[in-house]
């Protein structure tokens, strides 16, 4: 049944999903380019390692690219079904209504991967491209992603709630574009605070705790939200 | 009543929402093979009531009992076999009216012949391979009908169904309505503000009014209610009142007239001869002719609709 949902869903997945899974690494990567070109003697001179200097330079704002990222696909999964009022029809089909969240949170969590797969990728062929050498330091590369992937699985389930349980999506982005750009001044920000665990304040290449906490806080937040959105009266 | 087993049935269904008991107490009995007209005002409680049928929303009271299980039980058996339009027809505007249909198959499992199957029953064949956003409202009707019987449901819930579509498409779904029971053996539990459109299709009538049950019956009782009344004004009417009774006919008075159940011509020419001859002044004789319209105003007389 899952397997059917998700082929559901991925049907009325609009194109915008892709574009923009594509798009907002691409174009946070083409900033990192524009900075490189500019002042490339400069940069280079800050470290020896240029390879995990990039790194660390395009992870600055991978946090806030995530968190909006995220925003905006989530809503927009959402607001298929909200616009057209089809979760009534939804929930009248012979399927538990936890599975139809699921689907769509799986769908969701799997576009975020494609996302951070596609910007470890580009900032290899932009190292590539500035002649860092063939010695690419993939290990460093998925770890930034991944890690950071893992620190802001708790916006994902915010987002998630707040876009799939309102249907005004207003409240769900202006939260989370206020978070990504929240984020962007977290640093200072004690080390409880989920704003800061994406920043990998530890080093880009070693995530713990804030990995921990981004799991953990996530994992809490998954089983509210699902509770909550299976238990409510569908809106009409 | 008790041990009849019902298709469908609901038990002092309540819903309230802020203090305000939307649903009231409802008791719904629904056997198969039926088309059960659920007909009301606007805002009298008849969505409420189709989506707690449907386990879209929890009563605050009452059970409803589908297929002889437990609906918070066994929702999903149940909804296996109901098919469902509530309020306005839902569909994806970015994909066609095919696809619309295969996002819902892929769900209920049924084999993809089954969308050429509905498409043709509701006469959208031609347009399946559009955009719904390029449907006209009677389309996108026609295609939410047409999401609804994918799974051969054994039972359709259809709320306002006709909504939106023009005298020719009314007439069409109507017609496709009432041939569903015997067709496919299908029973249809259908809602609409509208009694001429209910009185040609359904065989059982519910009627609600501010949450409540006023009238649960078959339609032919309902039919009955709406039977013809014949008065007559004369000078002096306790005379007249004599001479009727003793012909066998009851009547009712007001001022001077004498109100009587509807007779055939031949017997109101003898009513009124007779009249003239025991030396009455006969003034009028007029009839009363009370549509099911005012009926079912006149049941729900009061409420005020939303």
């Amino acid at each position: 049944m899952m397997r059917a949902l998700i082929q559901s869903d991925l049907m009325k997945v609009k194109k915008m999903v892709w574009l923009m899974m594509v798009a907002f690494p691409a174009g946070l990567i083409g900033l990192q380019a524009v900075n490189y070109s500019l002042r490339l003697d400069h940069l280079l001179g800050l470290h020896d390692d240029y390879w995990y200097f990039l790194l660390e330079n395009v992870h600055i704002f991978w946090p806030t690219v995530l968190v909006l990222t995220l925003t905006l696909i989530v809503s927009l999964f959402a607001s298929v079904e909200h616009e057209t009022h089809t979760w009534t029809t939804l929930f009248s089909l012979p399927v538990n209504n936890g599975k139809i969240y699921l689907s769509k949170l799986a769908i969701i969590l799997t576009v975020l991967i494609g996302s951070s797969v596609l910007f470890v990728i580009f900032s290899l062929i932009l190292g590539l491209a500035l002649g860092f050498g063939s010695d690419l330091p993939l290990m460093a590369a998925s770890q930034m992603s991944l890690y950071t992937y893992i620190a802001v699985l708790p916006f994902v389930f915010l987002q998630f709630w707040l876009s799939m349980g309102f249907t005004n999506q207003g409240v769900a982005l202006t939260t989370g574009i206020a978070n990504a750009v929240f984020i962007m001044y977290a640093v200072d920000l004690p080390t409880w605070l989920p704003w800061r665990w994406p920043l990998l304040m530890d080093g880009i290449t070693s995530g713990a705790p804030d990995i921990f906490y981004g799991l953990g806080t996530g994992a809490a937040l998954m089983v509210i939200t699902l509770i909550h959105l299976t238990r409510k009266d569908v809106a009409a | 009543m008790g041990n009849q087993t019902y298709l469908l049935e609901t038990n002092d269904l309540t819903k309230t929402y802020k203090g305000t008991k939307v649903v009231n107490g409802l008791s719904l009995q629904l056997e198969e093979g039926e088309i059960y007209g659920f007909l009301g005002p606007n805002g009298a409680g008849k969505t409420t009531t189709i989506r707690m049928l449907l386990g879209l929303i929890k009563p605050a009271k009452g059970n409803v009992t589908v297929f002889g299980k437990d609906l918070t039980k066994e929702r999903i058996a149940i909804l296996k076999q109901i098919g469902s339009l509530v309020e306005s027809p839902s569909y994806y505007p970015h994909l066609t009216g095919k696809d619309n249909l295969e996002t819902l198959r892929k769900i209920l499992q049924v084999p993809k012949s089954r969308i050429t199957e509905v498409l043709e029953m509701v006469r959208l064949t031609k347009m399946a391979d559009r955009k719904v956003k390029e449907y006209s409202l009677g389309m996108k009707q026609r295609l939410g009908l047409a999401a609804s019987l994918l799974g051969r449901p054994k039972l359709l819930i259809l709320d306002e169904p006709t909504n939106g579509l023009d005298p020719a498409g009314m007439i069409e779904i109507r017609e496709l309505i009432r041939q569903l029971p015997a067709k496919y053996g299908m029973t249809v539990l259908l809602s609409s503000h509208l009694l001429t459109e209910i009185d040609q299709v359904a065989t059982k009538v519910g009627i609600i009014a501010k949450g409540e049950m006023i009238f649960q019956d078959r339609i032919e009782v309902l039919r009955e209610k709406a039977s013809r009344k014949l008065h007559v004004q004369m000078d002096d009417w306790e005379t007249g009142q004599k001479v009727l009774s003793s012909h066998g006919i009851e009547t009712a008075r007001h001022d001077n007239w004498l109100t009587m159940p509807n007779q055939p011509d031949g017997k109101i020419a003898e009513i009124v001869k007779e009249l003239v001859y025991s030396g009455l002044n006969i003034y009028r004789v007029s009839e009363e002719i009370a549509s099911l319209e005012d009926i079912f105003l006149n049941l729900t007389k009061g409420e005020e609709t939303l």
